[in-house]
């Protein structure tokens, strides 16, 4: 697992220095992945957790 | 941990903590938060440019798991959205020329701070006086308004503005809007957050509120949306310079995707005139952190230049946790209805 991370960084330090716009572009892919993923494990955690947010505004 | 893009060593764990706080701010009141995160990242070691570009990153990712989130709630207006991202995108460009001719004649940082405090102290006192001028009326004015009042005299003047091509937007609940007005609301906002940093939500969020005459929770979405593309941009552009921690980004957001999500569920059980008293706060309590952090500039205070920073992450801190209890209490109190109906 180490060695995967440090390959990694190692190659977006690499794309940093030498190839900033591939640098940039992974930065906002990552992002934008990492998001979509957090959300969908969050979205299954609230579902496990019986909280409903489907419920209607007029009561609050 | 250390964070070999920055050379900053720092905590995980104090950096998930931001993130969760931040991220329940962000899916609550539809801002990035970059006046909270990009002063915690300078307190924690990073560099300027570093902490606002690594914001800006982290920011991406929680708007997209907040708007997703508000999205099937059907509190984004995707229209709404798409037509204040053009006015948006002109408007930032100009406020960056000001910002670039500002920074020419030697007068940017005073300029810059002292907007900032004007328009964050107006929003904040503006949406507290309307907070307060409907929360005073008689029980029976409340009842005909429903739990919000949609809408001021500035929205109704600018839907009343006939001036083609005219628009219906469903989602908001509007019949009929100018293109051209919302265009102008857009390039203004977007003007805003050029010319003071950051994705501006929270001028964009009460400019739906207020100025366009959208429901809170809608403006909330909707710029949220917004936010995603801005923040993208942004990240983007201090990427190519190198100024994206992205380890640190991607940590903040461990904690700002649970926390997004939190607060975007978290409008469903909070009234909406209350979610825009707490925005008030939160506005008013960064506005007088900027104002804390000019005086120590002036006075040469490193402590009180530190004190404004501390400041404001307290006032973030202690709202995401109203916020994450609102919730709480929301849900204890349903349960306890539909116990009662069963």
């Amino acid at each position: 697992m180490q060695e995967i991370y440090d390959a990694g960084i190692a190659t977006l330090l690499d794309w940093m220095r030498h190839n900033p716009w591939r640098f940039a572009t992974a930065v906002v892919t990552l992002m934008v992945a990492q998001g979509l993923f957090l959300g969908a494990v969050a979205e299954i955690a609230f579902r496990v957790l019986g909280i409903r947010y489907d419920r209607d505004r007029s009561r609050s | 941990m250390q964070l070999a893009i920055s050379g900053v060593h720092v905590s995980p764990l104090v950096l998930i903590t931001i993130g969760f706080c931040v991220g329940i701010l962000g899916g609550f009141f539809g801002v990035g938060g970059s006046w909270v995160v990009t002063p915690a990242l300078n307190i924690l070691g990073f560099p300027m440019a570093f902490a606002i570009g690594t914001d800006l990153a982290h920011i991406v990712g929680k708007s997209i798991v907040a708007t997703l989130k508000h999205y099937r709630l059907g509190h984004v207006d995707l229209k709404l959205g798409g037509m204040m991202m053009l006015g948006t995108a002109l408007g930032v460009q100009t406020g960056k020329e000001l910002i670039l001719y500002l920074e020419r004649i030697g007068a940017v940082e005073g300029v810059v701070r002292g907007i900032y405090v004007v328009v964050m102290l107006g929003i904040g006192a503006y949406v507290m006086y309307d907070y307060f001028s409907f929360t005073r009326r008689a029980r029976y004015v409340r009842a005909f308004f429903g739990t919000e009042r949609i809408g001021s005299a500035f929205s109704r003047r600018i839907q009343n503005l006939r001036l083609a091509p005219m628009i219906r937007l469903r989602t908001s609940g509007i019949e009929g809007i100018s293109f051209w007005a919302v265009l102008v609301i857009g390039l203004v906002t977007g003007f805003l957050a050029g010319f003071l940093g950051g994705g501006a939500g929270w001028v964009r969020m009460p400019a739906l509120v207020y100025l366009v005459g959208v429901p809170t929770v809608t403006a909330v979405g909707t710029d949220l949306f917004e936010i995603i593309f801005s923040a993208g941009i942004g990240t983007f552009l201090y990427a190519l310079e190198g100024k994206v921690d992205v380890v640190a980004a991607a940590t903040m957001l461990l904690g700002a995707a649970f926390g997004a999500q939190i607060g975007a569920i978290a409008t469903q059980y909070v009234k909406s005139m209350r979610i825009r008293l707490y925005f008030a706060y939160t506005v008013l309590g960064a506005g007088l952190s900027v104002i804390l952090k000019q005086w120590g500039e002036l006075q040469g205070s490193e402590a009180l230049q530190r004190f404004s920073g501390y400041l404001i992450i307290t006032v973030a801190v202690i709202l995401a946790a109203v916020v994450a209890l609102g919730l709480v209490k929301g849900i204890v109190e349903d349960r306890r209805y539909w116990g009662m109906r069963r």
